[in-house]
């Protein structure tokens, strides 16, 4: 199953730190799904446009007019860690 | 007040009585708080109860019924899916990555129902993010069918049909992406409808895959579910891919009649896999149809077989990317003890998800990365073509299709949460619906000798809104008189 889906890599993309066990478990279940989904692979689509979006309308932009915004407070409110009106990260660079 | 029999009561019927004073508002969200109380440790469907909030928005009701302002939700106790922001109120998508989350804002949907005096009773249980058909992806609780508390309600909205089964509430918003609100109510013996894509807004709900998601009611009956579908549908300027449509009134609808309807039904869904008491009860509701003057034929649609690897690669690409933004920092779950920006990202998000969103976030990645996408995603937006394709074809014969809601009734809960393969096949009957963006509302058709609901489907043109309504309505005065 790694070899077919290279669960690691996929992790990795999805920024999703995997304990061991758990990537075991889910490269079984992983085998099963892509299995499934492997079957669209010798559909005959023709020459079939995609469809991204159904009801094929475009981004509309509202006008250009200055409006409220949320208050900072409220922006930050839900953050685990706040410090002085910011959002807090790690330290990025040394 | 008069002893209120809860079970006999609908969106209508309250309505009804809160206008002749025959009840008060806050005498109906009282019986409700307090039945809820009383039953909801056993059925599980409330991740959160607004008391304070409910009882003020009925003296609110209350004042505007006296005044004689009030419309046909103002005094009405509902429920709200945990996925639908309400300002003020925890909405945790069922997850812990939002365990603590308060949104800043409402809901454009659940805003309407608000403005139009419905009482919050609070917000119900669902799977994580949306993601599952047994409501048992919840990190809470899993709630129980009230048909048999040893079964599954369905999913994702799962709390909403449990809700309005077992008279918890009187109406419910869900949302459905791939069947999440026609499933559970088919289980739950209630009446769920999607809306066509753009009909309903999508502002304030959290994102599962953004081209497939929609806000829908669940009531007991038809006419209830238009009465909801009137207040939350409409163009909403804060979300783009909402749609201005004409004034109409879906409840208007529900009485015109089937006579001279044309019915089609799709040779591939009544196909093998399908459970004999289901696909019994819904060749006896063809024949009701037919008894009451619609022409009903079997058709083929080949590219039905295609609709769910189809969906759950899109749905999951788009997942994948939506919940891109859960990364501890501005809002939700946050990892303790991590030294760098990457390391906080993916250990709270390994440690806010659970199994059956990480295996879409996997599966969706995996579809989009380099190599793959033409080989999945590209394929599938391909096949959503055909599948559009041959849904405007049939609509070019057919008034309106139907189908069985789901290939089996309600499961015992724990049954299939171990095979997320079989979870996903069983949402052959619904999906499609959704990558073509169409209407369909699942209506009660029967029983199975458990007595276990059967939930037929009646799928609609794009805004079609009121010929699934009034074709639903009329096997619902067929069946139950």
């Amino acid at each position: 199953m790694t070899e077919k889906i290279p669960l690691q890599y996929i992790a990795d993309l999805s920024c999703l730190a995997l304990e061991e066990d758990e990537k075991k478990a889910l490269a079984a279940d992983m085998a099963d799904i892509i299995a499934l989904m492997d079957t669209i692979k010798d559909i005959d689509v023709g020459d079939a446009p995609i469809t991204e979006h159904i009801s094929g309308v475009r981004n509309i932009m509202r006008d250009d007019a200055v409006s409220g915004s949320m208050a900072a407070e409220k922006v930050l409110s839900n953050a685990s860690v706040r410090l002085e009106g910011c959002f807090v990260v790690p330290k990025l660079m040394e | 007040m008069a002893a209120l029999d809860m079970t006999k009561l609908t969106i209508k019927s309250a309505h009804d009585l809160l206008a002749k004073k025959e009840i008060g508002a806050v005498e109906l969200t009282e019986a409700f708080l307090d039945r809820i109380t009383a039953v909801d440790s056993d059925v599980c469907a409330y991740l959160t109860v607004c008391a304070e909030l409910a009882l003020k928005q009925a003296g609110e009701a209350q004042k505007a019924i006296d005044a004689g302002s009030g419309g046909m939700l103002c005094g009405i106790p509902v429920s709200i899916k945990d996925n639908i922001c309400i300002e003020g109120v925890r909405t945790t998508c069922a997850s812990k990555m939002l365990e603590n989350f308060i949104p800043p804002y409402t809901a454009t949907a659940a805003g309407r129902v608000m403005d139009a005096g419905a009482v919050v009773l609070g917000k119900v249980n669902m799977d994580e993010f949306a993601m599952g058909g047994s409501t048992e992806t919840s990190y809470y609780k899993k709630t129980k069918n009230p048909h048999d508390l040893s079964r599954v309600p369905g999913g994702s909205s799962g709390g909403s049909a449990a809700s309005v089964a077992a008279n918890l509430a009187l109406g419910s918003l869900g949302s459905d992406t791939g069947g999440s609100i026609r499933q559970p109510a088919a289980f739950c013996g209630v009446v769920g409808l999607k809306p066509t894509y753009g009909l309903v807004s999508r502002y304030g709900l959290v994102a599962f895959a953004s081209s497939l998601d929609q806000i829908g009611p669940v009531a007991k009956t038809v006419e209830d579910s238009a009465i909801l579908l009137d207040v939350i549908g409409g163009k909403d300027q804060y979300d783009g891919t909402s749609i201005e449509v004409p004034e109409t009134s879906y409840a208007a609808s529900v009485n015109a009649g089937v006579k001279g309807l044309k019915i089609g039904i799709p040779r591939q869904y009544l196909a093998s896999g399908l459970d004999e008491a289901v696909k019994s009860a819904v060749l006896n509701a063809v024949r009701e149809y037919e008894a009451l003057g619609a022409v009903a034929e079997e058709f083929d649609m080949p590219s039905l077989k295609h609709a769910v690897p189809a969906y759950y690669l899109i749905s999951s690409a788009e997942a994948s990317s939506n919940l891109s933004r859960y990364d501890g920092i501005k809002y939700g779950f946050r990892a303790d003890g991590c030294e760098s920006y990457g390391e906080l990202v993916s250990k709270t998000r390994a440690q806010g998800f659970g199994r059956e969103v990480k295996r879409r976030i996997l599966l969706g990645t995996y579809a989009l990365a380099s190599g793959y996408y033409d080989a999945y995603y590209k394929k599938a937006l391909q096949i959503r073509t055909l599948i559009r394709r041959e849904f405007e074809r049939a609509f070019e014969k057919y008034d309106v299709l139907i189908s069985p809601t789901t290939p089996t009734t309600a499961y015992k809960i724990g049954e299939n949460i171990q095979n997320p393969l079989t979870m996903y096949l069983a949402d052959i009957y619904t999906v499609a619906v959704n990558i073509a963006g169409l209407p369909a509302i699942s209506v009660p058709c029967g029983a199975d000798e458990n007595k276990l609901p059967i939930g037929l489907s009646v799928i609609g043109r794009p805004f079609g809104e009121a010929d699934i309504l009034k074709t639903a309505a009329a096997l619902e005065r067929a069946l139950c008189g």
